[in-house]
This record gives C-alpha cells, sequence and structure tokens, in this order.
C-alpha cells in the first residue's frame, strides 16, 4: 500500500506508542513503585512529594527511548534530606546506590540494575531530587551537577503543560526519535523547546511540513537559536546547552533534510515497526539461519 | 607526526561512510577534536522487510585502524553488562568475536563486511538471547580458552596441545616434506598434513594482532604476506605475527583480565616445560624448536640434547635456561 509521507509519519508515530499496559510500561512502574518506597522509607521526615515527569505526563513518550522520571521534592523549610541542595541531591544518590548502579546526570539519577544477571541495564528511570522555593509548592529549585550555577529553577507543571499543550507534540516525538536514532547530545528539554519555538506559526501545517521546517531551520543558522524557558523565563539561560551541541544538531538536520530530499521520509525513518516480540524472534531465528559467516562472541 | 589513518587514507573514512548509507544510515560519523573517528547512533538488526531491534552503538575506530579492528560499546543500556552476554565488563566494550576469525573467514576486509558480519551477527544474537533463545552460532569460552577453540577450529584440529606446533610450522619460508607433521602423529609432514597446511600458510596464523590487513587470497594469487622479521613495506610478516600470537598466548597484552599465571598453566598444557620456561624471544632462537614443539623430542631426551649442543656452541645455557 502506497502511503502519504503524512500516512506514513502517523505510522510511524503510532507504532511508536507504549501502552500504558504493555508489558515494558508494566515493568516500569512497579520499578518506579520500588523506588518511591526506598524513598519514602529513608526520607520520611522530609515529606517529600513524589510524582511522575518526564516524557510520560507530557505526552512525548516513544516506545524506543522511553522514561520516567521521578520527581522528588521537599518541602522549602524542611532539611530533614539535606540542607542544601547538593545535600539533597548526594543523600538520594547515596540511599538509591545501595539499591541499584546509579548514574549521576546533570539534576537527576539514572538507575541501572545492579543485579549479577542483569547488571548495567537501564531501567528508564531518573530520579531528581529538587526543593520547592516556596509554600505554594509550584516553583522548584534543582541542583545542577557540574552546573555553573549550581542550581536551576523550574517549575514542574509548567513545563509539562506547555509541553503537552503546544500542540506540537506528533512533532516534538518524531523529532525525539531522531535525536535518539543519531544519538545526538542535545538536551531534550531544550531540543522540545526549540521545537515549540520554530513551530509557533506552523501548528495547523502538515506533520511532514512540520518536521522539514525544524531542521531547515536548524540547519540554516550558524548561531543557535535563543528559547526561553517557560518554568523560569527570566532566569535560565539555555544558550549555553544549545551552543555547546549546535554544529551537531545543524548537520543532523542537514543529514536528515538531504535524505528527504534524496529518498523520502521512509529513508529517514525505516519500515515501521508493528511486530510483536514473538514475531521478531521468530524472524531473527529465521535471520540467523540465513548468515553466510557466523561468528560467536567472546569474552576477552 | 603522524597523520591520522583518515588523513593518510581518506579513501577508507568514504568507504565507511558508504557502508552506513547503505546499511546503517542511522549511525553518524564523529571526528573528534582528538582526532580520533567514532561512529554514534542506533545500530538496526534487519532483515528484508522489517528491522528487527535496535541498538544504540559507539564505535571507536582505532589509532592504527586498519590494522586494529574497531571497537563496539552499546550505550543504551538495553543489553547487561555481563559476561554471559559477552560484554567486557571493565570497559563495556561487546566481545563480537575472536579477532583473528575474521581474517580468516572473511575475504573481505572492509568496514561494510564488518558490520554485516560481526557486529550484524553479535546484535542478532543478543536479540534472540533476549527473548530466551541459545546463542544463533553458539559462543566462545571466555578468555584464553575461547581463543584455543577459536585456534583449534581455525586449523581444523581438535588437540589443544598442537596449537603452537602448528604455529611454528605454518610461519615457516617453506614447508619441507621431510620434517614431522605438527600433528603429533609421528610422520613426516609430506606423508601427513602438508597437503592440508600449505593453503592455511596465507590465512594462519591470520593476523594475531586485531585487525591486521591481510591480503585477499584465493589458491592463484601470490600471497601479499612477507616472511622475516621486517617487510619492505613495513606490514606485518608471518614471522611478526607468529610473535605476536605467542605473546598473546602468554597473556602480555591485552587481555589484562585473565592471570598470568593461567596462562603460562595452559601453556605448559600446550608446550613443552623448557619452552614455557625461555621467553617467547628465547624460543624463537631455540635451534630445535622444530623439534621440540613437534613433540618429537621429549623432555627427558631433549633436554641433554639441547645442551650438548649450547655447550658445543659454547653458549652459556645455564643462566638462559634458568631465566
Amino acid at each position: 500500500m502506497i502511503m502519504t509521507p503524512n500516512e506514513y509519519l502517523a505510522q510511524v508515530l503510532k507504532s511508536q506508542n507504549l501502552a500504558d499496559d504493555s508489558d515494558e510500561m508494566k515493568e516500569l512502574i512497579l520499578h518506579r513503585q520500588d523506588v518511591e518506597k526506598i524513598l519514602r522509607a529513608k526520607f520520611s521526615d522530609a515529606a517529600p512529594a513524589i510524582r511522575y515527569g518526564g516524557s510520560k505526563v507530557k505526552g512525548t513518550l516513544i516506545r524506543e527511548s522511553y522514561d520516567l522520571d521521578v520527581v522528588f521534592y521537599v518541602p522549602n523549610d524542611n532539611n530533614s534530606a539535606g540542607e542544601t541542595l547538593k545535600d539533597i541531591y548526594t543523600n538520594v544518590w547515596t540511599e538509591l546506590r545501595k539499591h541499584y548502579d546509579t548514574q549521576p546526570k546533570t539534576s537527576a539519577i539514572r538507575l541501572r540494575s545492579r543485579d549479577q544477571n542483569s547488571f548495567g541495564q537501564d531501567f528508564h528511570i531518573d530520579v531528581v531530587p529538587g526543593r520547592f522555593t516556596d509554600d505554594t509548592k509550584s516553583d522548584c529549585f534543582l541542583y545542577q551537577n557540574g552546573g555553573e550555577k549550581g542550581r536551576l529553577k523550574t517549575n514542574l507543571d509548567e513545563h509539562i503543560r506547555h509541553i503537552r499543550d503546544s500542540g506540537v507534540v506528533d512533532a516534538i516525538r518524531l523529532l525525539k526519535l531522531i535525536r535518539v536514532r543519531r544519538i545526538v547530545s542535545v538536551k531534550q528539554f531544550v531540543y522540545e523547546l526549540l521545537t515549540i519555538k520554530l513551530l509557533a506559526t506552523k501548528k495547523m501545517s502538515p506533520l511532514s511540513a512540520q518536521l522539514e521546517h525544524v531542521l531547515q531551520q536548524i540547519a540554516d543558522t550558524t548561531d543557535p537559536i535563543g528559547v526561553e524557558d517557560p518554568a523560569n523565563p527570566s532566569g535560565n539561560d539555555l544558550s549555553g546547552l544549545l551552543a555547546s551541541v549546535w554544529p551537531e544538531l545543524s548537520a543532523t538536520a542537514q543529514s536528515i533534510l538531504s535524505t528527504v530530499e534524496r529518498s523520502g521520509w521512509e529513508a529517514v525513518f525505516g519500515p515501521v515497526e508493528t511486530a510483536s516480540k514473538d514475531e521478531l524472534i521468530a524472524r531473527a531465528t529465521v535471520l540467523a539461519g540465513t548468515v553466510e559467516r557466523p561468528t560467536r562472541p567472546w569474552a576477552g | 607526526m603522524k597523520k591520522p589513518w583518515f588523513e593518510a587514507r581518506p579513501g577508507l573514512l568514504d568507504e565507511t561512510r558508504r557502508a552506513l548509507e547503505s546499511d546503517q544510515s542511522d549511525l553518524r560519523v564523529i571526528v573528534t577534536d582528538e582526532r580520533l573517528v567514532l561512529l554514534r547512533g542506533s545500530f538496526a538488526v534487519h532483515d528484508s522487510t522489517a528491522v528487527l531491534g535496535r541498538f544504540q552503538v559507539e564505535i571507536r575506530f582505532p589509532e592504527d585502524y586498519p590494522d586494529s579492528l574497531p571497537v563496539v560499546n552499546e550505550i543504551g543500556g538495553r543489553i547487561p553488562q555481563t559476561q554471559a552476554r559477552h560484554i567486557n565488563v571493565a570497559d563495556g566494550t561487546a566481545c563480537l568475536l575472536v579477532p583473528e576469525e575474521w581474517f580468516v573467514i572473511s575475504p573481505d576486509r572492509s568496514f561494510g563486511a564488518f558490520l554485516k558480519g560481526p557486529v550484524r551477527n553479535f546484535f542478532l544474537g543478543q536479540i534472540l538471547v533476549e527473548g530466551g533463545q541459545p546463542w544463533p552460532f553458539g559462543e566462545r569460552s571466555h578468555g584464553y580458552q575461547g581463543m584455543l577453540e577459536c585456534y583449534l577450529e581455525m586449523l581444523g584440529i581438535e588437540e589443544p596441545s598442537r596449537v603452537l606446533a602448528y604455529f611454528d610450522c605454518l610461519r615457516k619460508e617453506q614447508l619441507r616434506g621431510h620434517w614431522n607433521c605438527p600433528c603429533g602423529r609421528g610422520k613426516r609432514l609430506r606423508d601427513c598434513h602438508l597437503a592440508q597446511l600449505q593453503p592455511r600458510r596465507w590465512t594462519f596464523p591470520a593476523c594475531a594482532e586485531a585487525g591486521t590487513q591481510c591480503p585477499a587470497r584465493t589458491s592463484s594469487e601470490k600471497p601479499e604476506l612477507q616472511f622475516g622479521r621486517r617487510s619492505e613495506s613495513g606490514a606485518p610478516t608471518l614471522l611478526s605475527l607468529h610473535r605476536a600470537t605467542t605473546t598473546r598466548l602468554l597473556g602480555r597484552t591485552a587481555c589484562d583480565n585473565f592471570n598470568q599465571n593461567d596462562y603460562e598453566r595452559e601453556l605448559i598444557f600446550v608446550n613443552h616445560k623448557f619452552a614455557v620456561k625461555c621467553s617467547p624471544q628465547a624460543r624463537h632462537t631455540f635451534p630445535f624448536r622444530h623439534f621440540a614443539t613437534c613433540g618429537r623430542v621429549s623432555l627427558s631426551a631433549g633436554l641433554p640434547f639441547f645442551a650438548l649442543f649450547r655447550i658445543l656452541r659454547g653458549i652459556g645455557w645455564r643462566s638462559k635456561l634458568r631465566r
């Protein structure tokens, strides 16, 4: 069946959905519950607000790179989880390290398995410790690991609302898929803000036109395009986050556009992946049978 | 300053780019400030119509590419970092195969062939193992044992103690029919394995240093691999390759996570005791290495013979033997 570019892109998006009752999501939720249990048991005096964040609530989740942010915000007048932001981050990290293989990120802590049989396997969970700025429990400060300022002001609800209600979530998801597959090292939240800014006047355009517009703008601009953080419009300078990755982002955009021009979107996203796990295994078994030069894995 | 490989041989980088365009378009070529070449992106395992799985990878080209194979890391956290899944726990690199094997089984040394061969096979295996299936082509034992298995298979022999004897034989400038056959049956080479060994001389020891380029070989082609200590072109020779293999067997190369004693114990199993006591260099200068490693001269019979020879040559053999 021949599809139009937009029909094809819609199919790609559909294949990237992860239903709540999927095995991956069920497992994710179980892990998330474990994490919450660990944090509540250790920091019960801090009365933390533990909530979902990240792509799941923003609606930008893709199957190929799904994760669940677990935000851990303590009240502004409670020091039992740590006096400073750095203390809170370190204490949460220290507690999680007892149970997981942890990987510190800028403001979050990535959790991986430390079980002997699955060591290092990603749980797709980021824990984001922080502290509310006041009693309204809306704005909060996050510790910035290695950041110049040492902290970042944000507002989770505002941020989620800005992305979820942007009207361009589909474009965000497809551009995220490109970022994930090409491993472009731009921060996802900055990339999302950039996409929304560039599509401010193109919300009604077809999906393929939206993607081409964003990519063309990125490819054509030598200097990074400035974006504002709606969660802290006057405070967070995001230009540094984009400046360092702009050449990479720009080159990737150029390469994608050339591919689209030459061979269409299917050459970028490949065949729509709809097969079930069992089907994939069966096909992989057949493929293995056709391999001309089999090689065996070793461990040096 | 020595030019990096991609400047010295720009065609290789172009070849890499072409291979990616045709098969793995999500992998990007990155040249770092340190003038290293990386490929980063999603590696897709696909059949003719569908993608069966994707893995986020980083492929690093070594500075001496193409003399060494690129190193692959799965960076997406999909594969557990365990030996059971053939990931080096120390650095997260994927153990695609015993590198020498690729140079024996594949006439095509291009990056595209490497990508569609060992890399694809490795990730295809990961998909199946993840789904509860066995490794599709089997798996090698870890460490030295796996290397030995590989060598045995490449040589087409079953007796581990004969591997070094075969190496010694294969590296000679010429195979002479009156020599003892390295198989250890006690027959002359001409009456035993000469016919099987002749064609293997150009494939084995293939390239003990992983990734060393060997010429494509057909029976009619004159081999480019040269003998002696140094070739005119500076390319590895059979002798240097053999040395590298022996050194590797002795555990003095990159296999850091294995105990030196384990290697020596294995070598005792593989070779004669006095050969183990000597350094690899000493073994190469030992005038009767051929007999010694072919197992015709037993330890009890070989030593007096060896001693007599040394005395006659007026060399202080005692100190050497002690070392």
